[in-house]
């Protein structure tokens, strides 16, 4: 009979019931803790890279700019990444055997480079240019989220048509919806 | 049974892989296939050290000089993120002025060729000539090392230092690696070489030292004449430098041109005048000219003793026998007597022989004649330093009379276009080392293949005229283990004991040409570099010396049908063959591609029995399909060069027929015969035509010479809001933001040359279909040529109209579209968005100028000719519609470099592919809204302009110009199509 049963399970799912509460108080403090504590702290969700470079670092805590890296953002079509030699500019001299450089410098000697895992990607079609933004005064962050608190890069944005669109009609930025703006 | 083979593998199966496992290996592999593919894109590769000119997704120029023919245009190439992707002009070269000819846009066609050498390959044995011989000796071939291939040659050419039993051929070069090869052969004491260029213009060298003593190729100029007379020379397709002719032909269209030759080739069909005559006749109407100068020529003090009695030459005796009317030639004698500054030139290319030599010997005696300033000859060209066929013939029997052991070919392919007696010759030789490439058919002989740069990975020099020195640099870096031709020749010689060092100065080439650069000059050589070259006015050749008397043929009476070879227009001697894009333009007269044909005269070919389509063999060599054709003179054949390699790629494979093979040493008193037979039924030849007739629609206009002052102004309906009427118009007036980009096509200019065409294939990424499918008008240039012509007509002008999508303000293709994949642009173009486009192919049905192309098919880019597709634009797939964008993504970078260095647009940045190479300077693109441009001034002021279909409305954003022709050109009715003329049945 299932109205004995619950007869049977009352006593022990009123205290359940007081232990729930504890349990959800628990969880939620919980949850604002770690809240507050990921503010402090990098994100990590990214795709593993080849060498665990960490964006928090270089661009957080060392607060090195963006263009020191990606120096063809503000003249090119595409960011670019850095050479390999740019890379051991710094890591010749600083933190030079740190374990997990190893890597790069394998990679300058055999002369094959890094092979980075992408992240952001843009369908063939779409033709994005970022001197064109980033001249219009558009941040990096407003695609590619907070990176100076991640430790490997996590797609922020997916870069979507309706992402692209959505600001393209915003009025203040006077950009085009025309197809011929970014397909060709 | 061995314990190691699998048993009971006979017993149970036959096959010891199971279906289902079969199933399982092959589902892993297509998942690793397609897993392989997506991890490709999922990288970002960085470069190992930062190079100092290249900013990946920015282009670089790198200035170097275009060998795709003796023309030596200047040339810059871009370079994005270390490929080469696009070849122009050279805007401050003296020859091309930033003009491309169709055969230097698809330079990189070579530099890309999927068949290219590698490696160095060696043969082990020598082949040895048997049936079914070809096949073995493939097998024969084996890579090697350069280590390898060094040190073994080293071992052969140490002997035979100072010995003279080494010989070079080599293609024409001018300058440092002429000098390097003629240094290398003195230490092995030889001075055999031969600067072979299969296409030779014997006759100008002849005719010229037979004149002036002097074997010199002059360069004309058509600048100031207004009076030209081609007598058989092609000068805007191929002959000498045809982007120079072209370029002073469209700025000097008002002086008369006249063409005699045998058939309306790309020039003939451009001049204003054509006649026709068989081959070999051309001289004829030269010397009945000059016989009706000759009164006016005694009087001039200075040639007037040496001109040849011409008693036989009255125009009136000529005439009949070479079929020419005497009062056209009378009339044309006195035209070209009354100008103030005619010019008269002849060269066949191809033929030599008396035929060859007396049309120049004739066409200098012409101009001599009139006492006019000597624009025959303006520049002295580097064809001079090339070989005649005699030469070439004198230097193939000293091979095959033995006294060489080492046959050095570099660059040139004897062995495709010297008689079969070079081959053989080539065979007694000991070692044959081809430096080249590709494996040509002259590789067949060679034991070592030693594979060369191409001419855009070298370092080099060229100096095409006199004072005009191109430099040469790699415009990338080499795709392949291949070393440039003077790096093997110094390796070589120290492989062969000598030293480099002492004995050229330089160790590596790049040195040696550093070291010959600097010398004498004013400037460091970086700067010439990067310039392109060191140009001085080009210095005329010395006055000519007195000339002396000749003596002339007379008109044979023979009936056999004449041969007319002509160098083609894509594939010019054959070297373009292995470019699929110049496979894929169609011949500009024919409009047959991939493929070789014979063209022969209706009357001709009624007597011989041919139809259209049948393949014939001429002189049993040749064989391919006729193509009916009114544009020859009767009793003549005509072939083009370029197909029937043996080995040369696959883009020539199977492909056409060799008429080299049919230049044989030609009888003293009369042109070469031919004789047609085993006709073995019709085929079909890829033939882009579609009707040669406008069937009464005037799409091709012409004015009047006359009247071209007086037209009225034109009823344009402009594709700006004010084109809008209420009476004609469906959808409200639109507005555009910015630019209405527009163009203009002068068809007075244009010359049909289809530069244009494969500029297009090469900045828009346009897919080759190749034979099959160009047989069934698949194609896909977004820009074609199309040719009109009316034969019943002999003075009918066959004009040509570059067609490419006109960007219409009220398109048809817009609204029918379902996905809306068609669509408006705010600047007036009509953009074909791919990601939205299903194929339902609507678009192409409702647009009356059939410039939509239609992917049937994922194209092939077998690699590496997917390393030249431009990064800037979409790779289309199958089952997508495409067309001409007026290059928008040349016209988005202009923008952007306007807006970083804050300034408007200027008249003339914007230039699609199309009109930045174009010759003639046809074409004119701009900006319609601002009345300051260009295009907005020819499309308001110039009476000639038009658009095509105006009637329907669409409102095209592309005018074309009236071509202008002479008097009673014009026929008042079209004509209809009346018989089975050109190539497509």
């Amino acid at each position: 009979m299932p109205s004995e049963r619950l007869d049977i399970l009352r006593p022990i799912l009123s205290r359940a019931r007081s232990l729930q509460g504890a349990v959800a108080w628990g969880v939620v403090l919980g949850l604002l803790a770690l809240t507050g504590l990921m503010a402090l702290h990098p994100y990590t969700a990214g795709p593993r890279q080849p060498i665990p470079f960490s964006h928090y670092r270089h661009a957080g805590i060392r607060q090195i700019s963006c263009f020191f890296c990606h120096d063809g953002a503000d003249r090119s079509p595409t960011a670019g990444m850095p050479p390999i030699a740019k890379c051991l500019l710094c890591h010749n001299r600083i933190a030079p055997h740190f374990a997990p450089l190893s890597k790069l410098h394998a990679s300058w000697e055999s002369g094959k480079p890094v092979e980075w895992v992408r992240v952001y990607r843009l369908a063939d079609f779409v033709y994005f240019n970022h001197e064109a933004h980033l001249s219009k005064g558009i941040d990096c962050g407003t695609c590619h989220g907070d990176v100076k608190r991640m430790n490997r890069i996590v797609l922020n944005q997916r870069l979507t048509m309706a992402f692209c669109v959505d600001c393209h009609k915003q009025p203040a930025y006077k950009a085009s919806v025309d197809c011929y703006r970014c397909h060709r | 049974m061995p314990d190691d083979l699998p048993h009971d593998a006979e017993e149970d199966e036959p096959f010891t892989v199971s279906r289902r496992d079969w199933l399982h290996r092959m589902a892993g592999v297509s998942a690793g296939i397609g897993l392989a593919a997506a991890a490709r894109h999922r990288k970002l590769v960085p470069f190992l050290s930062p190079s100092a000119d290249v900013v990946p997704g920015v282009s670089q120029w790198y200035a170097t000089s275009c060998r795709e023919c003796p023309a030596g245009c200047g040339m810059i190439v871009r370079n994005r993120e270390g490929r080469a992707v696009k070849c122009e002009g050279n805007p401050d070269h003296p020859i091309n002025r930033g003009r491309l000819c169709a055969r230097g846009q698809a330079a990189l066609q070579g530099l890309y060729d999927p068949d290219r050498l590698r490696g160095p390959l060696h043969r082990l044995e020598r082949p040895r000539m048997k049936a079914r011989a070809r096949r073995v000796e493939l097998q024969e071939l084996e890579p090697a090392t350069w280590e390898a291939a060094l040190a073994g040659l080293g071992e052969v050419l140490a002997p035979l230092r100072a010995t003279g039993r080494v010989a070079v051929i080599f293609d024409l070069q001018t300058g440092s690696l002429a000098a390097l090869i003629r240094r290398w052969l003195e230490l092995f004491g030889s001075d055999r070489y031969l600067v072979y260029e299969p296409l030779s213009y014997d006759g100008i060298r002849e005719a010229n030292r037979l004149l002036f003593r002097q074997p010199i190729i002059p360069v004309p100029s058509l600048e100031k004449a207004d009076f030209i007379l081609s007598f058989g020379a092609d000068f805007l397709e191929t002959w000498i430098s045809p982007v120079q002719f072209t370029r002073q032909f469209a700025e000097n269209r008002s002086a008369r041109s006249v063409y005699v030759g045998p058939r309306v080739s790309l020039t003939a069909a451009n001049a204003h005048e054509r006649i026709l005559v068989r081959p070999g006749d051309e001289r004829f109407v030269a010397l009945a000219m000059l016989h009706e100068l000759q009164g006016r020529a005694r009087q001039r003090a200075a040639h007037g003793a040496a001109i040849p009695d011409l008693g036989d030459y009255s125009p009136d005796r000529i005439g009949p026998q070479i079929g020419v009317a005497a009062e056209t030639l009378l009339r044309l004698a006195r035209a070209f007597g009354d100008a103030a500054s005619p010019v008269s030139f002849a060269g066949d290319p191809f033929a030599s022989g008396p035929r060859a030599v007396e049309a120049v010997l004739a066409a200098n005696w012409l101009n001599l004649s009139v006492g006019a300033p000597p624009r025959w000859a303006e520049g002295l060209h580097a064809l001079s330093e090339a070989a005649s066929q005699a030469e070439a013939a004198a230097f193939t029997e000293a091979v095959a009379a033995g006294g060489v052991d080492a046959l050095l070919v570099i660059g040139a392919d004897p062995a495709f276009s010297l008689p079969a007696t070079f081959q053989e010759a080539a065979r007694a030789v000991k070692h044959v080392v081809s430096l080249s490439a590709f494996a040509d058919n002259t590789s067949e002989t060679a034991a070592w293949l030693l594979p060369t740069n191409t001419p855009l990975e070298s370092w080099g020099d060229y100096e095409p005229q006199a004072g005009v020195l191109n430099t040469m640099q790699p415009v990338m870096g080499p795709l392949y283990d291949t070393r440039s031709a003077g790096d093997v020749l110094l390796a070589l010689a120290r492989a062969a004991g000598l030293d480099p060092q002492r004995e050229f100065g330089a160790v590596t080439y790049r040195e040696y040409l550093a070291s010959r650069w600097r010398d004498g000059a004013d400037e460091p050589h970086e700067v010439a570099l990067q310039r392109g070259g060191r140009w001085a006015t080009p210095a005329p050749p010395s006055p000519p010396p007195q000339p002396r008397g000749t003596r002339f043929g007379r008109p044979a009476g023979d009936d056999a049908p004449r041969l007319h070879v002509y160098p083609s227009l894509s594939l010019f001697d054959g070297r373009g063959a292995n470019k699929r894009w110049l496979q894929e333009l169609p011949d500009p007269i024919t409009k047959v591609a991939w493929s070789s044909w014979i063209e022969v005269h209706p009357h001709d070919a009624a007597r011989l029995g041919v139809g259209p389509g049948d393949t014939v063999a001429l002189d049993s060599h040749y064989v391919a399909p006729v193509v009916l054709s009114q544009g020859l003179a009767p009793g003549t054949v005509a072939v083009p060069l370029g197909h029937g390699h043996l080995r040369y790629g696959r883009y020539d494979h199977g492909l056409g027929a060799n008429p080299y093979h049919l230049r044989l040493p030609e009888p003293r008193d009369r042109p070469q015969a031919v004789q047609v037979a085993n006709n073995s039924g019709p085929v079909a030849l890829p033939c882009a035509d579609g009707s040669p007739y406008q069937h009464g629609r005037d799409i091709a206009r012409v004015v009047r010479a006359s009247e071209v002052a007086g037209l009225p102004r034109p009823e344009l309906r402009l594709p700006l809001p004010e084109g809008y009427t209420r009476e004609g118009d469906m959808y409200p007036p639109h507005g555009h933001a910015d630019h209405r980009w527009a163009m203009a096509v002068d068809l007075n200019r244009c010359t049909g040359c289809g530069a244009c065409v494969v500029a297009c294939y090469a900045e828009n990424n346009v897919g080759v279909v190749g034979p099959e499918q160009f047989a069934k008008h698949r194609m896909m240039a977004w820009i074609r040529i199309d040719r009109y012509y009316d034969w019943s007509d002999p003075s009918a002008p066959v004009l040509f109209l570059p067609l490419m999508c006109q960007q219409c303000d009220a398109a048809p293709c817009e609204p029918v579209c379902p996905v809306f994949a068609a669509a408006h642009s705010e600047e007036g173009l009509n953009m074909q968005v791919y990601n939205r486009c299903i194929g339902t192919r609507y678009c192409a049905n409702n647009c009356p100028y059939k410039v939509r192309r239609f992917n049937w098919f994922d194209w092939e880019w077998p690699e590496p000719l997917n390393w030249q597709a431009n990064p800037d634009v979409t790779v289309r797939s199958r089952g997508v519609m495409e067309k001409c964008t007026f290059c928008i993504q040349r016209i988005r970078e202009a923008e952007r470099r306007a807006k970083r260095e804050n300034r408007p647009l200027r008249d003339g940045e914007v230039q699609p592919a199309c009109v930045q190479t174009c010759p003639a300077e046809a074409l004119v693109f701009g900006d319609l809204m601002d009345p300051t441009t260009r295009i907005a001034r020819i499309v308001a002021e110039d009476k000639r302009a038009y658009q095509l279909l105006d009637h329907l409305n669409t409102k095209p954003a592309v005018f074309y110009l009236k071509r202008i022709v002479d008097e009673g050109q014009i026929r008042d009715r079209p004509q209809f199509w009346t018989s089975k003329i050109g190539a497509c049945p």
